[in-house]
């Protein structure tokens, strides 16, 4: 058996019978049992489960009855998923012994398709407050270098993902939770547009801000999750009932004729990245152009105007959602959460009912810019993962942010892996889409990865030499 | 960076959320408000009077 599989490659070896989901299962749980206490990725393995997963999907598919491409692929879930059954924590004390009765849409829907769950993963306590060194369980780390920071908040899933522990996982991105790991640990995520897939049974942190979607090593692989994942949901209001695409039908078009449109000024005067970020964006921007596509350079408002009205609505609505616990059991927190929300209650509704009306405004001016454009680029973080001990507790304030200006706009976005820096450690950069437009962000980025010789580098730590 | 608000003002703000800080939790909170500050002084920026919020309501509750 390889050492490691995509779930494209582990999908066609299940389904033509030269891997067997059992085996493939048992790998990663000894993964897990080798790098986990390196990584603390995980909050709770779930071995009994993943093997009764395995065999069923084995049984199933040596039965001719597959449900598809991730029958028997091994995934877990970011710890705010509830799990009926299985503690569902949110990294926090607060849920230290919460068990919810029911699957999440999402879990569901995975299981649904045949996926094999081996657990829950770390976050940032309640997808907001993190690295924190405070909490019931420590925080995840890097696998490219465990001294490093995974971003977050969903951490563990970056982590289980890139260590090999997991094929794909489970995400959610508030206000870039999702990109923002993907980038440091060196993977793909996507951010799907708001509403394509359901919130419903997973812990919220900003009604309007959420989203939920799929970590994995390949952007044809967060495409093969996303298809489990998305669809109307009457449980959760904000699902969009519209037909789902098929985000795979054009994932080998290429990118010629596509209308890539840079905004430069957000990476390189509104919040300048490492050299090793521009450069590498830019050299994406020359692939992307020799590839067929038609790159312009974009100008939007300054990164702190979409920066600033996201985080007043973000921790407005994070406020509300945890006000009766901050009341109650505010020492329970970590610090890093208690502190970042507490901020939220000082914010008056006249300023949150101002951030709405902005967000308005600058969501007609994204649809006003992307008008003859079908791709937008940025970058995702500004360089990269720094130590995790040396994260400032009021970075995310400090420093306007790459990725939550597509919260505000709910429009999807990508970070996509564009090499590695000085420091041996991966650089990102993020694609972002008209609403509903996934596939063309899919088609993008799998181009790009199959011109830069797919994903082939993985983490030292998790090849076989270093066991 | 310091905060245009008092720290008398301040810890008004505070009490009226009604959180059970300590002193020294509400001091911690005191510096970072700046960051807030800024952050209003963006979305506060005039508008057109008819800029409506991006939650409208929608009658048709389902």
């Amino acid at each position: 058996m390889a050492d490691f599989f995509t779930i494209a490659e582990a999908s066609r070896q299940i389904a033509s019978k030269h891997l067997s989901p059992v085996e493939l299962t048992q790998a990663c749980l000894d993964r897990i049992k080798q790098l986990d206490p390196m990584l603390n990725a995980f909050l709770l393995v779930t071995q009994d489960r993943a093997m009764a997963d395995a065999r069923a999907a084995e049984a199933r598919i040596m039965a001719g009855l597959s449900r598809g491409k991730l029958d028997g692929i091994p995934i877990a879930h970011k710890d705010i998923y509830n799990t009926a059954g299985i503690r569902t924590t949110a990294h926090s004390k607060l849920l230290l012994n919460n068990v919810p009765e029911r699957d999440s849409t999402v879990v569901r829907k995975w299981a649904d398709a045949g996926t094999v769950m081996l657990g829950k993963l770390a976050t940032h306590e309640f997808a907001m407050g993190g690295p924190s060194f405070d909490l019931p369980w420590p925080p995840a780390r890097n696998p490219w270098n465990p001294a490093h920071f995974t971003a977050g908040s969903s951490s563990g899933t970056g982590a289980a993902v890139a260590s090999g522990m997991i094929l794909g996982g489970t995400g959610s991105d508030t206000g870039g939770s999702i990109r923002g790991p993907a980038a440091l640990c060196g993977l793909a995520g996507i951010k799907p547009t708001y509403g394509l897939c359901s919130r419903a049974g997973v812990l919220p942190l900003s009604f309007t801000m959420d989203h939920t979607g799929p970590l994995a090593w390949t952007v044809e692989d967060c495409a093969l999750l996303l298809q489990a994942m998305a669809g109307y949901d009457s449980a959760d209001p904000a699902s969009a009932d519209r037909p789902v695409a098929d985000f795979t039908e054009d994932l080998d078009r290429g990118v010629k004729g596509l209308r890539i449109g840079v905004v430069r000024h957000f990476f390189e005067q509104d919040h300048p990245v490492s050299d090793t970020t521009r450069l590498h964006i830019a050299h994406a921007m020359d692939v992307f152009e020799h590839l067929g596509a038609d790159i312009t350079e974009v100008t939007l408002s300054p990164l702190e105007e979409w920066n600033a009205c996201g985080w007043i609505i973000l921790t407005s609505e994070a406020y509300a959602v945890h006000e009766p616990w901050l009341k109650t059991r505010f020492n329970d927190y970590g610090e890093l959460l208690r502190d970042r929300l507490a901020l939220g209650g000082l914010i008056r509704a006249g300023d949150y009912v101002q951030a709405l009306r902005r967000r308005r405004v600058l969501c007609l001016e994204l649809k006003q810019a992307m008008s003859k454009l079908d791709i937008l680029v940025s970058a995702v973080q500004p360089a990269e993962a720094p130590p995790i001990d040396a994260v400032p507790k009021w970075a995310m304030l400090e420093r306007p942010s790459f990725t939550i200006p597509f919260n505000l706009t709910g429009s999807p976005a990508i970070s996509v892996c564009s090499g590695f820096g000085e420091g041996g450690l991966p650089v990102a950069m993020q694609l972002i889409g008209k609403p509903f437009a996934e596939a063309t962000l899919f088609r993008a980025g799998h181009a790009y990865e199959q011109a830069m010789s797919g994903r082939r580098k993985r983490p030292e730590m998790a090849l076989p030499a270093a066991a | 960076m310091k905060p245009a608000i008092s720290e008398a003002a301040f810890e008004v703000l505070i009490t009226q959320t009604g959180l059970p800080l300590s002193a020294e939790q509400k001091r911690a909170l005191y510096e970072p408000y700046a960051l807030v500050e800024a952050m209003v002084l963006h979305v506060t920026q005039p508008m057109p009077r008819e800029a409506e919020p991006s939650l409208i309501f929608i009658p048709e509750v389902r």
